[in-house]
């Protein structure tokens, strides 16, 4: 590339031309490559946004696509390297049949997996909080359940989309009840509460308030979240004696 | 069918740049996928037709320690 420098010093400098060669980080700023660090026993997955199915959203979402988290799923369940999967939750909702792919995926893994929910893990994100081997969340983070909503349709105009949302919700609500300590009645109470939520039917949980609904089994941090997976790694390394992977659910 | 806390009419809404009723023009370049030394990125194309990369999309966290992969690097 090349580069004009002005400068006061003098005419010969002023027009000089000067070579701009592509920075090496030891020569131009005294850094040295740091050594890569040793291969993780633990993959990360970072649900966050909108999370996105069969429709792309527009721009200004900010999305997770089931494109790829699907296939990563099944990479990380096959992997010899990898022992345990930690997710991290900080999501708004979003496609309802993309949550649950993920949530069955996640739910039929060998391997064991964590789920962390931090700031907020609200509506769909319930059921993939809830399909890891164990389920943590912040003392500060949110989750809100509600009823399904059809789009741009505030009344429900004929009885075939009130069975077909009724039919869509019925499914959350049995994920989420196989999963957890929740009860399909106890969870439908909590979507259809009054009182709690401005303008609409619905619960707000805050950290402590999941694990009494029976949804997360614990409050707790980063460092707890690695060391329960560190446990049932541990668990399934003895079960299968490093041969045969047993379930740890 | 989304379910979701973000009301469907925000979700849906026109981006700010075609709020009047305008064509893309001013609309940022959607970031595109590439595979940088075996890693999915996506990268937006910078000023000087480099790329910078925008997001990471990999489940190992070493890769997010790479200096390589921090969000804004040119590549």
């Amino acid at each position: 590339m090349i580069m004009r420098v002005e400068s006061e010093v003098g005419p010969s400098v002023r027009e000089a031309e000067v070579r701009q060669p592509a920075a090496s980080p030891i020569k131009e700023y005294g850094e040295i490559a740091t050594p890569a660090p040793p291969a993780s026993n633990i993959h990360v997955l970072s649900i966050v946004g909108q999370i996105e199915g069969h429709m792309v959203l527009p721009p200004q979402n900010k999305t997770t696509k089931y494109e790829h988290i699907m296939p990563q799923l099944v990479a990380i369940e096959q992997s010899p390297e990898i022992e345990g999967l930690l997710i991290l939750l900080n999501t708004v909702g979003g496609d309802v049949e993309a949550g649950l792919a993920m949530s069955e995926l996640l739910a039929g893994m060998r391997k064991p997996s964590v789920s962390i929910v931090l700031g907020g893990g609200h509506s769909i994100a319930v059921p993939i909080a809830v399909s890891c081997s164990y389920s943590i969340i912040a003392s500060t983070a949110t989750m809100t359940i509600h009823p399904l909503r059809l789009s741009g349709q505030l009344v429900i105009g004929t009885q075939q989309t009130y069975e077909y949302l009724e039919r869509m919700q019925e499914r959350v609500i049995k994920f989420v009840a196989e999963h957890s300590r929740c009860t399909p009645e106890s969870f439908r109470e909590l979507m259809f509460r009054t009182g709690e939520l401005l303008r609409d039917v619905g619960t707000v949980l805050v950290g402590q308030d999941a694990v009494d609904a029976g949804l997360i089994d614990s409050v707790g941090s980063l460092s707890d979240a690695l060391d329960k997976l560190d446990e049932l790694i541990s668990i399934r390394r003895k079960i299968s004696g490093g041969k045969d992977w047993g379930k740890v659910h | 069918m989304l379910y979701t806390i973000i009301p469907l009419e925000e979700v849906f809404a026109a981006p700010p740049w075609a709020a009047g009723g305008g064509d893309s023009a001013g609309a940022p370049p959607l970031p595109v996928p590439a595979v940088v030394g075996g890693v999915q990125v996506l990268v937006s194309p910078s000023y000087d037709g480099r790329n910078r990369v925008e997001r990471v999309i990999s489940t190992d966290p070493a890769v997010y320690l790479d200096p390589r992969f921090a969000p804004g690097t040119l590549i």
